[in-house]
């Protein structure tokens, strides 16, 4: 027999800590140790953070199609390889594809990995679930507990996910603004709900803030150090920042940075700082971007630098390695890489469907962040059959029996969706 | 001014003597051996002759092949240690655990670096029960066991061919 000694418990967590998710959990059948090893919180945290798990490009490309008098949505999720030659289209590789959906809203995150994914937009039929792609874990939300009255109509609303450091708990905030008694005098009203994974369940808040305050959605994640971060516009259409604490479970509010109303403004992260991006987005060749920083602990904000894009009519998307940007090409519908100081663009290999506010662009680093604590994971392995039941996969051979129309907002207007019932 | 820069001025390095836990002494330059941590401190305190128990006379020439060759690193040399660094992980995995454990012993970080990140990247792609021989662990599951925790990531024993070798 052999007579080697197995490594020191130090080595072995050195070795492990390299090794992607996919193998970590094809090794937790190697014995019981490793299993709790890999399993254990401290493990998850320092495989997040490690060198090796490097942060790459995610992007969720969402399209609708035209059936006849149907249309149809369909979702391809896809990671781009953490090193981008300039001027090389990268090779990209699809870690979800919903060919035909009768729905899909919108995703947002990620934290620590995870992300949030809604259908549905308005009144009772909004669902959330969780989603971790590396594990392919999904968790589909209880119905957060809104009482919502016959008269009421969705105006806005928004969410959080984050991390409640204390309790170790993943919770996700979302916040709605209903307008009540329509066509009278307008009232429109703050709903809050947080959802606490570890519970499984919501609880309801009282949001101290004006209704008439804009809560705008963020490019990326804006989630740091337990606080999550949105950007908010009063009727004075003065720039501020909200706030909601994962902990404590209170909202905040702090001063902006000093931007002219007239400018278009974003909230994403750049490293590990709460970063704004404004600017007059679209012009060809003449938008000029400013990138602010927040200091965390003044509070107060920097503007670092600023980029003006020697390229075609565009939208901002997002960072990538903290000077580069991510814009969407109107005429084109591409998804490209701009190096400010190099001026290269760099067609990223996405054909977008710019009739649908559909593109999200995110900096992910995967992560064995388990959705479930606390609840029975057996038997919920195959999380893209879950997600495809979550997202109502309409099957090829499925005939529309009944068609009934509703309508959906979508950012810039209406549009007619008809659904389909078997 | 100081007498450690004069000694270097006029060529005279300062020797240090490794001793194996075979007994075997090695002699070398004491800028080399300072990567090692462990040997660092010592000669801090004053030590010239250092005795190195858990380190065998095999493992200790290859340390001393590694710590001579970064000892040389500069700027314009890099793809040499590269290849170097290469050529030097491509031992058997009970070679590279023993030079890991002697790496750990001594401190000596950037080879600590290398070994880890090279036994990772072997063991990637390789089967369960390659593991579980290559790192001499025994399976403590029961079938019943071993097939719930199969059970919870299905699909991560599904992609594809793993490699069963163990080498």
């Amino acid at each position: 027999m052999d007579d080697r000694c197995p490594l020191p418990e130090d080595l072995v967590l050195n070795i492990l800590l390299r090794l992607p998710v996919e193998s970590l959990l094809r090794f937790k059948c190697v014995c019981k140790h490793w299993y709790a090893l890999i399993k254990s919180p401290s493990f998850i945290e320092k495989h997040f953070h490690h060198k090796n798990n490097c942060a790459r490009l995610l992007v969720c490309n969402l399209k609708v199609a035209h059936e006849g008098h149907t249309i149809v949505k369909s979702v391809v999720v896809s990671l781009v390889p953490e090193k981008i030659v300039p001027g090389v289209t990268p090779e990209q590789k699809t870690i979800l594809q919903l060919p035909r959906v009768s729905d899909f809203t919108c995703v947002a995150g990620p934290v620590d990995g995870l992300f949030l994914v809604q259908k549905k937009f308005y009144g009772d039929d909004v669902c959330l679930g969780l989603w971790n792609p590396a594990t392919r874990e999904f968790w589909p939300l209880p119905p957060a507990p809104f009482e919502i009255e016959f008269f009421f109509s969705d105006h806005d609303h928004q969410f959080g996910l984050g991390f409640d450091l204390l309790t170790q708990d993943y919770k996700v905030v979302w916040i709605r603004v209903f307008w009540d008694e329509p066509g009278q005098s307008v009232h429109p009203q703050v709903y809050a709900c947080v959802y606490s994974s570890c519970d499984n369940s919501w609880k309801k808040l009282t949001p101290e803030f004006n209704a008439s305050c804009t809560l705008s959605a963020p490019l990326d994640s804006t989630y740091l150090n337990g606080v999550y971060y949105w950007l908010s516009r009063g009727r004075d259409e003065i720039y501020s920042i909200r706030s909601f604490d994962m902990g404590s479970e209170q909202f905040g509010e702090m001063q902006g940075p000093d931007i002219p109303s007239e400018l278009w403004g974003s909230l994403t992260l750049r490293g590990d700082s709460l970063t704004m991006l404004a600017g007059d987005p679209g012009k060809p060749m003449t938008s000029i971007y400013d990138v602010w920083v927040m200091n965390q602990e003044e509070g107060s904000w920097y503007k670092i630098h600023t980029v003006q894009p020697q390229i075609v009519a565009h939208w901002p998307r997002g960072f990538w390695e903290n000077d580069k940007m991510i814009f969407e090409i109107n005429e084109t519908s591409q998804l490209v890489l701009y190096d400010p100081t190099t001026s290269e663009v760099t067609d990223l290999g996405f054909q977008l469907d710019l009739s649908i506010a559909g593109c999200w662009v995110f900096n992910y680093k995967e992560s064995l962040a388990p959705i479930k604590r606390g609840i029975e994971t057996q038997g919920q392995d195959n999380a893209v059959e879950q997600i495809e039941h979550f997202f109502d996969i309409i099957p090829i051979d499925r005939k529309p029996l009944l068609t009934v129309r509703r309508t959906i907002r979508i950012k810039s207007g209406f549009f007619v969706q008809t659904r389909n019932f078997v | 001014m100081a007498s450690s820069s004069s000694s270097s001025k006029t060529g005279l390095k300062k020797m240090l003597t490794l001793k194996s836990s075979d007994g075997d002494e090695f002699e070398l330059e004491e800028s080399i051996v300072i990567q090692c941590q462990t040997i660092k401190h010592m000669v801090e305190d004053g030590f010239s002759l250092i005795p190195l128990q858990n380190v065998d006379t095999k493992t200790l020439t290859k340390i001393i092949e590694y710590m001579k060759k970064h000892a040389e690193k500069t700027e314009s040399n890099k793809e040499e240690i590269k290849n170097f660094n290469k050529e030097f992980v491509k031992g058997s995995f009970d070679d590279q655990f023993e030079l890991v454990s002697a790496a750990n012993y001594l401190h000596i970080n950037g080879l600590m670096d290398l070994l880890c990140q090279s036994i990772a990247d072997r063991i990637n792609n390789k089967s369960v029960r390659a593991v579980r021989e290559i790192f001499n662990i025994s399976n403590d599951y029961t079938p019943d066991e071993e097939e719930k925790v199969r059970d919870e990531h299905k699909w991560a024993h599904e992609g594809g061919e793993f490699d069963e070798s163990l080498d």
